[in-house]
């Protein structure tokens, strides 16, 4: 890192600490600090909903996941458009009507204590394990990468994020949210730029394009139905628009970005664009990578992107056998550059036998390549058993640290912190209000002043942040990043979608009858993970339907006094005369 | 578009809806584009 890079770098994470800071300050009563007032518009509302969801995890390893696997992971979001429509349809509505400050509030008014309180929970613990791994990544990669020192990267961007989150609250969590998702967004184009600038001058777009494709980079798309492959149309249609409900619908950490709304029109509107923009834009960040994969066809990349496992196996017993596979690993490299070469001179004559002919054999070296990876890898995991081996996650930053110019490296590393922070804000702000509003004011103190929990929502913040910080100290191994975030709430959003759906949609399941059908949801839902190899994208899927029927059969056998009791709750929550905005 | 009245619902909805057939369309024609 150059002094230029620094400048960038500190100044761009201090502005917004400062501006966080001055944005949120008057807040005084509970509904200021924790819904920013209710009123803010949709363009703030959609940048900050899709700011929440793009971690540094999603601008890191993202790329990495194209320049891996290709463009697949795009279907992953092909659910994320119908979820909004249904969620602003049904779901916003709702919220706001009821004038509530967490989505687990309403499920009091629906079924009960009890199962507001277990919601809450399977809540509080998903999201302050994820934003432990929100705050973890960038700091892992960046450890690796620059040589920082992964504490003390933890630690300081922790405590940035605390300082205004907890001293600002919603409305600042909200505003610089803005700032940076578009700091975040601009840093990956300007890699974009950069990365197709810097391909071989004889190289068009076009022909990167073609060798990406042929190569098996673009693959945005695949019709395929196979309960096993993660990503294909199916489980990214189905299994991702059950994931977007619940994420969206009943996650606090989303729910409380547009509760802030003035208006249900601009909480409405800020899903929709969320909606609208959110598949392009996801598209875009695995389009970065798939460029660099092809950068990488014409410069050498290192075998094994991880320096620091590098290092290990390096000086290790297996140092020889890891020297070998690297001198393979390069004789591929040039083998996989003349074929390359090969199949552009092809394509440019027009001649479709030899194009067929180069990428037969570029796909050829390409496979030889992954098995030579592949076995690095295992030989990593011999050194350390345990260890992290796969390095999908270091892809991105080493190209950008390796070959940007000075200036640009220092703005794609406040990208990537601008976008940690945004996430753990968000994730820190809606621990605190769960924590408060239904746990200290339900369970607690229900007289609480607004002031005791305004001051208690400040601690709270700080209690989840120095929590995150110190998860993010033992989060370890978890192979890519993004996935292994997804698949943590995968475990719960199913079974919480079940309850939220449940309690939207029936009038006559009781309090009890929903508490035991959730339950046996998350039963079914941990069996997946456990004892079979589904696609974790369908436990979203499975623990829904499995809680909603379980829901359903349980019912029958509830006693009719807890069911006209759930339903008068239930009335009362979509009574017209009360709910009228 | 700061008010309820002055949106038309459905017809955002649906635009929505359209822009992701739209967009499935067209990253399957990039798939098979340059596969």
């Amino acid at each position: 890192m150059r002094t230029i890079d620094w400048v960038v770098l500190i100044g761009t994470l201090a502005a917004i600490v400062a501006y966080g800071t001055w944005k949120g300050r008057h807040k005084k009563n509970l509904d200021g600090y924790l819904l920013a007032g209710r009123e803010l518009k949709w363009p703030t509302i959609a940048l900050s909903i899709m700011a929440t969801q793009a971690s540094a995890i999603t601008f890191l390893s993202t790329p990495g996941q194209a320049y891996t696997d290709g463009m697949r992971f795009v279907q992953f979001y092909l659910g994320l458009p119908i979820a909004m429509v249904i969620l602003s349809i049904t779901a916003v509505p709702i919220y706001h009507r009821l004038k509530i400050f967490t989505a687990y509030e309403y499920l009091e008014t629906r079924f009960g204590v009890g199962t507001r309180t277990l919601t809450s929970l399977l809540f509080l613990i998903q999201r302050g394990l994820s934003t432990g791994i929100t705050l973890y990544a960038p700091a892992l990669i960046v450890s690796v990468i620059l040589g920082w020192n992964i504490h003390v990267t933890n630690v300081v961007v922790g405590l940035l994020v605390v300082i205004y989150t907890a001293s600002g609250g919603t409305k600042a969590v909200s505003r610089t949210q803005v700032h940076q998702l578009l700091i975040a967004l601009g840093g990956m184009a300007v890699a974009l730029i950069i990365a197709i600038h810097s391909l071989p001058q004889d190289v068009t777009l076009v022909e990167a394009f073609r060798v990406a494709g042929r190569m098996g980079r673009l693959n945005a798309i695949d019709f395929r139905f196979d309960p096993k492959t993660q990503y294909n149309f199916w489980s990214g249609l189905i299994g991702g628009a059950f994931l977007a409900l619940s994420y969206f619908g009943t996650d606090q950490s989303q729910v409380q970005r547009y509760l802030t709304g003035s208006s249900i029109a601009e909480s409405r509107l800020g899903l929709l664009i969320n909606g609208m923009v959110k598949v392009p834009m996801q598209f875009f960040i695995l389009f970065v990578g798939a460029m660099v994969f092809v950068f990488y066809q014409f410069v050498a990349p290192p075998l094994f992107f991880n320096t620091v496992q590098r290092a290990k196996v390096s000086t290790s017993q297996y140092a020889a056998e890891y020297e070998k596979l690297e001198a393979q690993h390069q004789t591929q490299f040039t083998e996989k550059r003349a074929d390359v070469q090969r199949l552009l001179t092809a394509m440019r004559a027009h001649d479709d036998a030899a194009t067929a002919v180069a990428t037969t054999a570029l796909r050829n070296v390409q496979e030889r390549e992954t098995a030579t990876r592949t076995a690095a890898a295992s030989l990593i995991n011999r050194t350390q058993p345990g260890a992290d081996n796969s390095d999908t996650n270091y892809i991105f930053l080493t190209f950008v640290i390796d070959y940007l110019p000075a200036g640009v490296v220092g703005l794609v590393l406040a990208a990537i912190f601008c976008a940690a922070m945004s996430a753990t804000s968000s994730g820190l702000n809606s621990l605190a209000s769960t924590t408060v509003v239904d746990i200290f004011r339900r369970l607690g103190k229900p007289h609480a002043t607004d002031a005791e929990c305004v001051r208690l929502s400040k601690l709270a913040t700080i209690a989840w942040g120095l929590f995150a910080i110190a998860f993010a100290e033992f989060a370890n191994r978890l192979g890519s990043l993004i996935e292994a975030v997804n698949k943590l709430g995968s475990l719960f959003y199913g079974t919480i979608l079940a309850i939220f759906l449940l309690a939207f949609y029936t009038k006559r399941v009781s309090g009890t009858a929903a508490f035991l059908g959730a339950l046996i949801g998350e039963a079914a839902v941990v069996w997946c993970a456990v004892a079979t190899d589904l696609a974790w994208l369908w436990w979203n899927v499975i623990g829904c339907v499995v809680g909603v029927l379980a829901a359903l059969i349980v019912q029958r056998f509830v006693p009719e006094q807890d069911l006209r009791s759930s339903a008068s709750s239930a009335d009362q929550a979509f009574d017209p005369q009360m709910n009228a905005d | 578009m700061s008010s309820e009245s002055k949106v038309n619902w459905p017809r955002l909805y649906t635009a929505v809806l359209a822009e992701l057939a739209l967009l499935i369309v067209i990253f399957y024609a990039f798939t098979k584009a340059f596969a």
